[in-house]
């Protein structure tokens, strides 16, 4: 059975010359997370052209949000249901139709999606979603506008930080999410001579509203 | 001191002078110098085609031409290289393999060993020249455009303390030639594209002369820059340093 | 276009010298890889620190590789993932075709993966009467062309807008012109492709044997699509693929996206792990595995040609190689190309196939200098040099070894060519020295000069 074969082959050959691997050196510290955390957020995303908007409270969060709406001329929306309800984001939307998840089908033309963001990372501008029920890929994916909040205790340095984020996201047997996203910037391709062009197959324009607020 | 003169096959025979301008060089620094007897060839080009049994051969033979104590000094990084593989060619534990591993640790390029004399930053070369170097891939590895920036090499450091002499780079000045050895005779086209690549560079420089411490490049880049008819005088970093100290005008200084 | 072979390397690199238009294209494509590479590395501080975790981890993958496979399968299929192994090509189609049979799936999409251009599955596929779509915008122009990739990043970079226009015109009955309307339509054709599909086929950048996870690295979200919206998905990784540990991952991705195009992090990193979870709207619902071994096996065992298989696809090799930057990719004839390609096609195709591939090579060391994990690619090169010249000997080496041998014959060889043609013009020319002809066609040979030994020799007598 080619299981065992391969198995057996793989051991045969480090047998015959086991490999030594050096001990590397330690991993740089990390930049922690600073004061000036949504600055660095903001520079970091800048040359990817997404813009951070902050907001101090829920309703200044809906508000960003209707504004961007409207700067991307949507007239449909998806959005993740219970991490986004305390916003009332449906009444600052009201002008527009929500379209519920179900198979991407059913998604395939909305305008516009939103999600909360579970990590952001600062050295690169990431952002972290995890899938799980009322959480669905599809809303940062196939929408072409695209819309993350992100939590003020959500900030994190850097990639080192995934390990931990999928750790407090699995569950109790240890087994993983389904699916964690990091989304740096919108879909971007330069197969054609090189030159960037963004929104290929995800979204053409992310943009980020940070919710400046501690939560309890 | 005394230093063991390395003489590649090709400068040997076809570039004698970059080896005079070496002992010229070396015994201006106080290095007193000896030329062992019966240097072919250091197994380069049998290594390079894979040929083990043969360049162990050759290399044995060395082993023996250089067994006089003392540092090795040669004008190719490339054959340098070669010497410093010796040790892999042999069975550890042995008594080639030791033996190897001296002559290993004493064979030097000759801008390296240069470098690392006392008295070289004040070796007082005058030279007002346009020189445009080509960097060998041999001893630097290759010119990788991202790697970060290190300190000059020792050939352009050398260079860079001859006065007068204003030290051009070819736009990618460590980018292979296109040499390669054997490369070039079974890869013509390739070789010959970058080596165009190389002459198109080095030209859009307008230096006076072209400068390297390798001598198969600079047979390399000297035979194609001739074939397009825009000939320059090729010389080894020795060469440029032996005229900045000498009075004479040196040959190549003279076009006929 | 010519069928390219590894074979005819020799000839097809001759070949592309000759095309003025890839050697503009490719020029223009390696140049601007190296910039934005350069940029990026320059600002990432503790980039040695980085790039030798990077190398650590996955070394120590292939250290411990049957351990960590076992433990990724038992992970995997406790996270739901059924888990298939497949010794060779034809075993992977095999189950793949399974697979796409017992799914009935008639529309297939898939991300951009090498290893499935390896194991030739599109056809496959298609003989099994379903339809694929490449879906990486460049693999989905280069598969309208019905071409190979010629680049690792950018498999259709040798293609100009106006290719693309007429390509999409003629395939597709789809009209663009500009760079922006030609991705717009490409987006548009393969959104109802993803809709409608059956399959989704990746590769997989990373397996991560802790949590039986699959890690996959994109920026154009085609690779999110083929998994998010077909029920099934079918993931295939040659076994080397695998890390320890999500540590080991994200150590590797700190430094991949750096490397392979000069981002801090790519547009969009998946970790897969099984089907979607219980209330979940999307995602496959049936997820699988596939460890395809290949030659890899056997590759493991030689010590030094091992390091190779360290690889994590960042293509640097490439864009820094002065023999890739002039004959670009199809010319190797296979999915891999440049200096790690070279090395990868010489241990995974038959011996009698790739007997020049090694030697297509100056030895320069860009490549190693340039590689964040520290392959030694000229080391290898010249352990697969050796291991062609048990089979053949080249007579131009072996002749000039004979005589460098015997100072006297060496000494006497060289007096006769220089009192005979000192200036080498009929030597080079003569037959049987396979190359010298065309190298003195293109460079005035040097001449055979007065010794230095006997110039030396001169000096010292004139001295006191």
């Amino acid at each position: 059975m080619s299981r065992n074969a391969i198995l057996s082959a793989l051991r045969a050959g480090l047998a015959a010359a086991p490999l030594t691997v050096e001990t590397p050196p330690g991993r740089p510290a990390s930049t922690p997370v600073g004061p000036d955390a949504w600055a660095v957020l903001a520079a970091v995303l800048e040359p990817l052209e997404v813009r951070l908007r902050l907001a101090r409270t829920p309703a200044e969060a809906a508000q960003h949000v209707a504004d961007i709406a409207r700067e991307r001329a949507a007239k449909t929306y998806t959005r993740w249901d219970t991490a986004l309800d305390a916003f009332g984001l449906d009444a600052a939307l009201a002008d527009l139709a929500r379209l519920e998840p179900g198979c991407c089908r059913n998604l395939a033309h909305v305008d516009l999606g939103l999600v909360l963001a579970q990590a952001a990372f600062l050295e690169s501008g990431s952002l972290a979603v995890v899938a799980a029920p009322g959480r669905h890929r599809a809303a940062s994916l196939l929408p072409p506008a695209s819309v993350a909040l992100v939590p003020k205790g959500a900030l994190r340095p850097d990639v080192s930080h995934l390990p931990a984020l999928l750790a407090r996201h699995s569950a109790a047997s240890g087994r993983l999410p389904a699916c964690l996203n990091l989304i740096t910037g919108p879909s971007s391709t330069a197969d054609i001579e090189l030159v960037l062009v963004r929104g290929v197959h995800g979204p053409g324009t992310l943009d980020v509203i940070g919710l400046d607020w501690d939560e309890e | 001191m005394h230093a063991n003169l390395f003489i590649p096959c090709l400068v040997e025979d076809c570039h004698p002078e970059a080896a005079q301008a070496m002992v010229t060089v070396l015994e201006r620094l106080g290095v007193a110098v000896r030329h062992p007897a019966g240097q072919t060839c250091c197994g380069q080009l049998a290594y390079k085609t894979g040929d083990l049994k043969n360049a162990r051969a050759l290399a044995l033979r060395y082993l023996d031409v250089f067994a006089r104590p003392g540092p090795v000094v040669c004008p190719s990084g490339s054959c340098v290289k070669m010497v410093r593989t010796y040790p892999e060619l042999f069975t550890p534990g042995t008594s080639e393999h030791a033996r190897a591993l001296d002559l290993a640790g004493r064979t030097f390029e000759f801008c390296e060993f240069v470098a690392a004399q006392p008295g070289a930053a004040q070796l007082g070369a005058h030279l007002k020249v346009r020189a445009c170097y080509h960097g060998s891939c041999q001893m630097t590895g290759g010119h990788a455009d991202d790697a970060p920036k290190g300190a000059d090499d020792a050939p352009r450091q050398l260079l860079r303390a001859v006065r007068g002499l204003t030290l051009l780079e070819a736009e990618r000045a460590d980018r292979c030639c296109g040499f390669g050895g054997i490369f070039s005779l079974q890869f013509t086209a390739v070789s010959e594209a970058l080596v165009e690549d190389k002459c198109r560079e080095i030209l859009a420089q307008e230096p006076e002369i072209l400068v390297s411490a390798e001598p198969s490049c600079l047979m390399n880049i000297s035979g194609h820059l001739a074939r397009l008819g825009r000939p320059l005088p090729a010389l080894h970093v020795a060469q440029v340093l032996a005229a900045g100290l000498g009075k004479a005008v040196p040959p190549w200084r003279t076009r006929t | 276009m010519r069928e390219m072979t590894t074979r005819n390397f020799r000839r097809q690199s001759a070949e592309a010298c000759r095309d003025t238009n890839l050697r503009a294209v490719l020029d223009h494509a390696t140049r601007y890889f190296q910039a934005k590479r350069g940029a990026s590395l320059e600002a990432f501080p503790g980039r040695g620190e980085h790039f030798a975790r990077a190398r650590a981890a996955r070394l120590n993958a292939l250290s411990r590789l049957p351990d960590l496979l076992e433990e990724l399968e038992t992970n995997a299929s406790a996270a739901g993932t059924q888990v298939h192994w497949a010794a060779d090509a034809a075993q992977a189609r095999a189950i793949i075709t399974g697979i796409a049979s017992a799914a009935g799936a008639r529309v297939v999409v898939k991300g951009k993966s090498m290893i499935t251009e390896e194991i030739a599955l599109n056809p496959a596929l298609q003989a099994a009467g379903a339809e694929v779509w490449e879906t990486d915008l460049g693999e989905f122009i280069v598969q309208l062309a019905g071409e190979p990739p010629s680049h690792i990043i950018a498999p259709a970079v040798h293609k100009s807008r106006e290719d693309v226009a007429k390509l999409f015109a003629e395939k597709l009955n789809l009209h663009g012109q500009s760079i922006p309307e030609l991705t717009l339509l490409a987006r548009q054709a393969l959104r109802e492709k993803f809709l409608a599909a059956d399959l989704g086929i990746t590769g997989v950048n990373m397996a991560v044997a802790e949590t039986g996870s699959v890690i996959l690295v994109e920026n154009e979200g085609n690779i999110r699509m083929s998994t998010t919206c077909p029920p099934v998905h079918v993931a295939v990784m040659s076994l080397e693929k695998v890390v320890a540990s999500l540590e080991d991952a994200a150590d590797i991705l700190r430094v991949l996206p750096r490397s392979a195009t000069g981002q801090k992090m790519s547009s969009y990193v998946s970790v897969l792990t099984g089907p979607r979870g219980q209330g979940e709207t999307d995602g496959a619902r049936e997820t699988h595995l596939v460890i395809l071994d290949n030659g890899r096996s056997e590759i493991l065992a030689d010590p030094v040609l091992r390091e190779a298989l360290a690889c994590f696809r960042c293509g640097a090799c490439l864009n820094v190689c002065p023999v890739y930057q002039t004959i670009g990719g199809h010319a190797y004839g296979w999915v891999y190309s440049g200096p790690i390609g070279t090395l990868l096609t010489s241990l995974l195709q038959p011996r009698a196939e790739t007997r020049d591939l090694p030697f297509g090579c100056t030895l320069c060391g860009a490549c190693k200098r340039t590689c964040p994990l520290s392959i030694d690619h000229p080391k290898l090169m010249m352990a697969l040099r050796q291991r062609a010249a048990k089979g053949r000997t080249n007579r131009f080496g072996a002749a000039h070894s004979l005589l460098a041998r015997h100072p006297l014959a060496y000494r006497l060889a060289v007096g006769t060519a220089r009192a005979v043609d000192p200036n080498l013009d009929l030597l080079p020319r003569l037959p049987g020295l396979p190359g010298l002809s065309e190298f003195v066609d293109s460079r005035h040979p040097p001449e055979l000069k007065k010794s230095f030994t006997a110039r030396h020799r001169t000096a010292k007598k004139g001295k006191p």
